[in-house]
């Protein structure tokens, strides 16, 4: 594992951000941290690269304990996220030239291609671009030193979709051999890079596998019920974000093996049903189902 | 290039490339608050903002450096950067020291040279960079490595400055016997820890805040320090003398050293005329404060004490005088106010041969004391100095170098019929050194003011000046100067019967130059 971390915990103030959290990125995945704003993402990225020390737990990024990473290894990992502080009066020439002077593993080619790529102009201050231009002079900075392993707070948030796609294509097309972590609460972007996923929320891990798998066992279940139905006892723990309106009943569940299974749960739990529409989520879909499960389930 | 320097070269550039401009001004500064320059701004306000400006625009760009990547943020870019932690505190430092110390070193060098001085003079100086500029310069750096923000940096100062100036306006009111602070010779003590703090400071917090990321830790040792540095503020007179004494080592003359009042009546100071106006003596020798505390037809006086038991040669230096009304248990019942406003503290600071010092105290309060036969204390806190070197160097304007005086030089002011004289020593200077014609009959003496800070404890590396006046019609060439260094420091007390000088004197005889009769 490139990243493994061992029950990290994080306290501001009595409030808990982050609680006993146990990740295991593999080499070469795209390891995509779904959850809300406040789920703990970004304090967990910012222990996993020695920003901030754990209060509890431990974490070994690179093979190497977090809080001892130290020059060898950040020429080794790209970090960025979307609260950076950058030096808005360097022009752009004069950011990368300060950038390349601290790493002997440089690629000056790399670093022409991924500006071209970006269309960034060399000699407009870092503090004059737009969000997206600084993202994505942030993005080449981490890229153009062939990082093992890149770390990504939230990357895309807040850019215009023509933008967002142009980063990621730059992204995936010059880090085929780099180990991607990606916190993010709209996945759409990543839907078909990620390998791996971690569903976070109030400082939790609620669930981390391979996409394929989560993708293989959360269903959008749709089915027709007749009026005698009842929905209000009690559902399977592996449905939610059940809701009934009319003759339509709709859950998502989250331990999918067959269609008969589907349909013999929801005679037990719902009575006679119709049409029963038993569909596979995209990743998207299924985070923000999570996201509003977790919100339905937390205390007002 | 090795792969520290070139990081500590690619910061440099990067942080020029950012605050040029700023780096420019602070570069430029030392230049127009040199001698040269400021001699001939004949605008005090504009000498003062010039000096101010610099200071101003050198803490903007020692804050300013330190934030471009800062340590106590969770944002900046270099903190996932591969740039060891301590190449980063060497490249900010090394930044300072180019843009800073250098320029500064170098205007002080330029222009001890156009003062006539020789190169090697010139270098002592330029290179002597003072506990207090270094104590300053350290103060600022601690103070942005724990800030993330020019905001957070501009209100810890602020907060400092804040808690410094209240502990100053409340020491006066909750102190048994008075200020602390003024105790003459003793600035040292006042200003040791805000110069030495920080030196001491810098490292662990720096090591804390970009070695471990412990901004908590840091910024509770940088607070503790800013408490630590108002200690002297509100430490009492007594206690700064204790502790002056406890760092010299005790010598007989310090246990046979004594004060002896002079005989009678006090002589009195009138506070109010006939017609209830204020007195120019009362305005002059206590501030508005002061006589408004003491109230309508109060009682002032003046006290002269000689020392006793002090060897031939030596100097007797009273760092502070407190006048007590005390109850026949010795019991205080009142604490007289001395007239600092004149002369920075109760009296003149030389006891050598007398002392005399003037005393205010409400009219109620002395009618409460005499009512109760209550007595008056006098306490002196004396520093007995040792002469321990004395040289003789020619009206000529030559410099020169003088053992233990450093290098002094001589100069007429044909206006004002002075002489003055220019020394600089390297480190710490005596602790007192004075200036007397070697010919003729003119006894006058001029010296420095004391300092008694303890030779472990070198504090400025300063120039000293002293002018020595002269009568017109004399020829004397030569100045003797003396170095004294403080061998005792004692506390004596006097208890006077009665409150005014004796059991007869009294307050009721207001139209007489003193409070009764004299023997």
């Amino acid at each position: 594992m490139i990243i493994e971390t061992d029950g990290i915990s994080k306290t501001f103030r009595r409030h808990d951000a982050v609680r006993h959290v146990s990740l295991s990125v593999p080499q070469s995945a795209v390891y995509a941290l779904v959850g809300e704003n406040g789920a703990g993402k970004t304090t967990t990225l910012r222990m996993l690269v020695n920003i901030l020390t754990p209060d509890r737990g431990s974490a070994r990024v690179l093979g190497v304990d977090s809080r001892r990473l130290a020059r060898r290894e950040f020429l080794r990992l790209g970090y960025v996220s979307e609260n950076q502080t950058i030096p808005d009066r360097l022009t752009v020439a004069q950011y990368f030239r300060y950038l390349r002077s601290l790493y002997p593993n440089w690629d000056p080619r790399l670093e022409a291609e991924l500006l071209a790529r970006f269309a960034l102009p060399a000699d407009r201050p870092l503090g004059k671009l737009s969000h997206g231009m600084r993202m994505k002079a942030m993005l080449a900075g981490a890229l153009s030193f062939r990082p093992e392993l890149l770390i990504l707070d939230e990357p895309l948030s807040g850019l215009d979709p023509l933008v967002r796609d142009e980063v990621m294509e730059g992204l995936l097309h010059q880090a085929e051999h780099t180990t991607i972590l990606i916190s993010s609460h709209e996945l759409s972007e990543i839907e078909g890079a990620a390998t791996h996923m971690a569903f976070m929320d109030r400082g939790r891990v609620l669930f981390q596998e391979p996409v394929d798998e989560v993708r293989s066992r959360f269903r959008e279940i749709t089915a027709t019920v007749g009026d005698e139905s009842d929905v209000a006892g009690d559902l399977p723990a592996s449905w939610f974000v059940a809701e009934r309106s009319r003759n339509t009943f709709r859950c998502v569940e989250t331990a999918f093996v067959s269609d008969a299974e589907v349909l013999q749960k929801l005679i037990l739990h719902v009575g006679a049903v119709g049409n029963v529409d038993v569909r596979p989520m995209s990743l998207r879909e299924i985070a923000k189902s999570l996201m509003r499960a977790m919100r339905t389930a937390r205390p007002q | 290039m090795s792969g520290n320097l070139r990081i500590i070269a690619a910061i440099l550039r990067k942080d020029l490339a950012v605050l040029w401009p700023l780096a420019v001004i602070v570069v430029l500064l030392p230049v127009l608050r040199s001698d040269a320059v400021l001699q001939n701004l004949r605008n005090d306000n504009l000498r003062a903002g010039t000096i101010g400006i610099s200071v101003l625009a050198t803490m903007l760009l020692i804050v300013s450096v330190m934030h471009q990547d800062a340590s106590a943020s969770l944002r900046d870019d270099w903190l996932t950067r591969p740039i060891p932690r301590w190449t980063m505190v060497a490249a900010k430092l090394v930044f300072i020291a180019a843009v800073v110390c250098v320029p500064a070193m170098a205007t002080d060098f330029v222009s001890a040279l156009a003062d006539g001085r020789s190169a090697g003079e010139a270098i002592a100086p330029a290179t002597a960079v003072s506990h207090a500029t270094l104590g300053a310069m350290l103060a600022v750096v601690v103070f942005a490595a724990v800030t993330s923000t020019l905001l957070e940096a501009v209100g810890a100062l602020v907060a400092f400055a804040v808690a410094a100036i209240l502990a100053q306006a409340i020491s006066g009111s909750v102190l048994p016997d008075g200020k602390g602070i003024l105790v003459a010779g003793a600035e040292w003590f006042s200003f040791a820890p805000a110069l030495y703090l920080p030196i001491v400071i810098a490292t662990p917090v720096l090591w804390l805040q970009y070695g471990r990321r412990r901004t908590l830790l840091a910024r509770a040792i940088v607070a503790c320090a800013c408490t630590a540095t108002m200690i002297p503020v509100l430490t009492p007179p007594s206690a700064m003398f204790g502790v002056m004494r406890l760092l010299t080592p005790a010598t007989d003359v310090g246990r046979t050293a004594g004060a002896a009042l002079a005989p009678g009546c006090f002589p009195r100071i009138a506070t109010e005329t006939e017609s209830g106006d204020i007195t120019d003596e009362a305005r002059r020798l206590w501030n508005s404060d002061e006589r408004a505390s003491a109230g309508p037809r109060a009682i002032a006086f003046s006290t002269t004490s000689a020392p006793t038991g002090v060897p031939r040669g030596w100097k007797a230096m009273i760092g502070f005088a407190q006048a007590f009304f005390v109850d026949a248990s010795g019991g205080v019942l009142y604490r007289l106010q001395g007239a600092s406003a004149v002369f920075g503290r109760p009296d003149g600071v030389d006891a050598s041969r007398s002392a005399t010092h003037f005393w205010l105290a409400p009219r109620n309060a002395y009618e409460d004391a005499a009512r109760r036969s209550a007595r008056l204390r006098l306490k002196y806190f004396v520093s007995l100095l040792e002469p321990v070197a004395s040289t003789e160097i020619g009206v000529n304007g030559r410099r020169q170098y003088v053992s233990r005086f450093g290098y002094c030089s001589t100069g007429i002011d044909a206006s004002s019929d002075t002489v003055s004289i220019d020394c600089f020593v390297r480190g710490r200077r005596p602790a007192l050194v004075t200036a007397r014609w070697s010919e003729g009959a003119d006894a006058r003496e001029t010296m420095t003011r004391p300092d008694y800070t303890p030779a472990a404890l070198p504090m400025l590396s300063a120039p000293y000046r002293l002018t020595l006046s002269r009568f017109r019609d004399s020829t004397a060439a030569r100045v003797t100067l003396t170095a004294y260094e403080a061998r005792a420091h004692v506390e004596r007390s006097v208890d006077v019967r009665g409150l005014l000088g004796g059991p007869s004197c009294s307050a009721s005889l207001t139209s007489s130059n003193t409070y009764g009769d004299q023997p």
